[in-house]
């Protein structure tokens, strides 16, 4: 028997569930935030199987880790997952309006339009990227003045890198 | 040789290979491992990562040609495949480029000259401006005739790469610009135009083939009408809205194009088709095999790549415009690595899993395998899964179960996305433009997976009982892929 929580990640909103599972045999007890499932799970593999509910249906499956991320294809939908970890002190998300501006997808530095210590708008574009020969805008998510610009031209860039970083927002400036 | 890589360069192997032909692949430092490097007789290193110091660089190619004694070489689509100067090089290295002439590319290429082209020859074309850097008075004549909205498109142009719409006159200048840099940066020619915008088209082209000795034919059309971003991700043959008569016209216009640019090899001939009036216009000729060139092949029970090794070595043509009759349907669905959920941001990682379908009338043109790594320096199709069947309906179903039959993890992909497209009652009955992704809202939300929910959060309950241990089996990023043992192991790496 094992126990732990989870977290869904989906574009919509992540969801954070509790699980406690028992395995015996192929028959899997799963109880989810204090709902009951059982499952007849015929492996074909540790990572690929078969599953019949209790309807009496059955379910295909493919499951992988990607990273961090648990990845269950089932019945032609993927589902993201991950194992919820107990927070160390003082780690926080980035709020939105925080100060950094990141690439939301893998590229290279293609022009950069402002300098540090200008001040920008809320929807100006600020960096142009290039990623798979498409030409990306990347714009200010909110007004401020740039503090500083830590890529250069022509640098490849990760997804989720720090392309640009605003000054701290004042409590004044952020209330309105 | 061929000068290319991932599914094309496979699909390429395939035909020479069945006609007895050894082959030679190049391949980029990321791409040691792949498909197209491993099924080769002999693979030569480009040493480099990025586009432009591996499949763009002429010299590097046209040495390894020699080098390795090819006799030939077939550039696939994108990187050098309509690059005139390429195939000049290779013409004065004595090496086959196959494909057509460097003058009928040059004419064909460039957008302005080929719709003078062809418009000589008699087919309709949409109206354009001459080419323009910024607002002056030509631009202000054609914004009075035609008005908005409009297109800037690129000269050198090609995948909606350099091309804007333009709603209003304050809109103009700066999308002349970005269009024009976009254009600089992917072609090198960074001269662009207007074109009149003709609303809610049908993206129609027609294959065309045509031999050294004057032989020139139609081989039917594709519809691509369904795109993102103007890419093509969906193709269909037959189309559903053409009578006999429509692509009748059409064939002609294209043949006549093909015989007045004195064109030889494979080539496509792109129209409008508008929706309303159903009038046609020729939009441009890609002067190389298309990506969706397969769903011709499954039709018409031919073989492309084989007609355009055959026309290079200087054969007739010994099929007959009579004999063309396709025979039921196909469509095809490009696999990209992309979130359609997240405005088709492309998406990178390592292919952990990949279960292509199989079954009746399925065929899969891949240059991927699992285990890869999927990076960002090259196009993100990974492969297209094309459906045959009888008839529309049946060639459909195919497509549909085959996509909810392949999985695919480690990386996102659009086989769901696709999926949706594909059983979406408007696809389903053929009634779809080219702005039927972006005017369809329904399509940017995953179709209720929520159902499944449930047994997916039981099932992950199962796994981390199964596995906890495993987590993570290998670490992500960089440096990762570099421990890999697998990797590395050919590479007499001692540590």
């Amino acid at each position: 028997m094992s126990q732990g929580q989870l977290r869904r990640q989906s574009p919509a909103s992540d969801q954070v569930f509790d699980y406690r599972v028992e395995t015996q045999g192929e028959t899997v007890r799963v109880n989810l935030g204090g709902d009951e499932i059982e499952l007849t799970v015929t492996a074909q593999s540790d990572q690929e199987g078969w599953c019949r509910t209790p309807d009496g249906n059955l379910h295909s499956f493919v499951w992988a880790w990607a990273g961090h991320s648990l990845e269950l294809w089932l019945d032609g939908n993927v589902f993201t997952f991950e194992r919820v970890e107990r927070r160390r002190q003082g780690d926080r998300e980035s709020p939105v309006g925080g100060a950094d501006i990141v690439a939301l997808m893998p590229g290279t530095v293609e022009q950069i339009l402002v300098q540090p210590g200008d001040p920008v708008e809320r929807g100006q574009t600020v960096i142009i990227m290039e990623s798979m020969k498409m030409e990306l805008s990347v714009a200010a998510h909110r007004d401020g003045v740039v503090k500083q610009i830590p890529v250069g031209l022509g640098q490849q860039v990760d997804k989720g890198m720090r392309l640009l970083e605003l000054e701290e927002q004042s409590e004044e400036a952020a209330s309105n | 040789m061929v000068a290319n890589r991932g599914e094309i360069a496979v699909r390429v192997q395939q035909t020479l290979k069945t006609l007895g032909i050894s082959t030679v692949a190049v391949y980029s430092d990321p791409d040691a491992t792949a498909p197209h490097v491993l099924m080769a007789d002999e693979a030569w290193p480009l040493d480099g990562k990025s586009a432009a110091e591996t499949y763009l660089d002429m010299e590097k190619i046209i040495t390894i040609a020699h080098r390795s004694g090819a006799e030939a070489i077939h550039p696939g689509y994108g990187f050098l495949s309509e690059n005139p100067m390429f195939a000049r090089a290779c013409a004065e290295a004595g090496i086959v480029f196959i494909g057509p002439t460097p003058e009928s590319m040059e004419a064909l290429g460039d957008k302005i000259s080929s719709k003078e082209l062809a418009q000589q020859a008699g087919a309709p074309v949409v109206p354009n401006s001459p080419p323009c850097d910024r607002v002056d008075d030509a631009v202000d004549r054609f914004v009075a005739t035609w008005g908005f909205p409009l297109l800037v498109k690129a000269a050198a142009g090609g995948g909606g790469r350099g091309m804007r719409l333009v709603n209003s006159v304050e809109g103009l200048a700066p999308a002349l610009e970005s269009a024009g840099r976009e254009a600089q940066a992917a072609f090198g020619d960074g001269r662009v135009f207007l074109e009149r915008y003709i609303p809610r088209p049908r993206h129609v082209e027609i294959q065309v083939l045509a031999d050294g000795l004057g032989n020139t034919l139609h081989l039917l059309e594709r519809d691509c009408s369904i795109q993102r971003r103007y890419q093509k991700i969906i193709e269909e043959t037959p189309s559903p809205v053409l009578t006999p008569e429509l692509r009748r016209r059409m064939g002609e216009a294209a043949v006549a194009v093909t015989r007045s640019a004195g064109y030889v090899n494979a080539g496509t001939v792109e129209f409008l088709v508008d929706s309303e009036s159903g009038e046609f216009y020729f939009l441009e000729m890609n002067t190389r095999l298309q990506v969706e060139h397969p769903i011709t092949e499954e039709v018409l029970g031919l073989d492309l790549v084989e007609w355009q090794v055959r026309i290079a070595s200087g054969e007739k043509l010994t099929l007959k415009q009579e004999d063309i009759q396709a025979r039921g349907h196909a469509v095809e669905c490009r696999i990209y690595a992309e979130d359609p959920y997240n405005d088709f941001a492309p998406s990178v990682g390592t292919l952990e899993r990949w279960l292509p379908p199989n079954g009746p009338g399925l065929r899969l043109d891949s240059g991927v395998t699992q285990g890869q790594t999927v990076s960002t320096y090259y196009d993100s199709m990974l492969a297209k899964l094309i459906a045959w069947g009888p008839d529309r309906v049946s060639s459909l179903r195919r497509m549909e179960l085959a996509l909810s039959q392949f999985p695919v993890l480690g990386l996102v992909t659009n086989i769901q996305f696709l999926r949706q497209v594909i059983r979406h009652p408007q696809f389903m009955e053929g009634d779809y433009d080219t702005g039927f992704l972006s005017g369809n809202s329904e399509l940017s939300q995953p179709e209720s997976p929520e159902e499944d929910l449930n047994l997916a959060q039981a099932l992950v309950a199962w796994a981390m009982d199964q596995a906890p241990s495993q987590q993570p089996r290998i670490q992500a990023g960089p440096a990762a892929a570099q421990n890999n043992p697998w990797r590395t192991a050919g590479k007499l790496r001692l540590p």
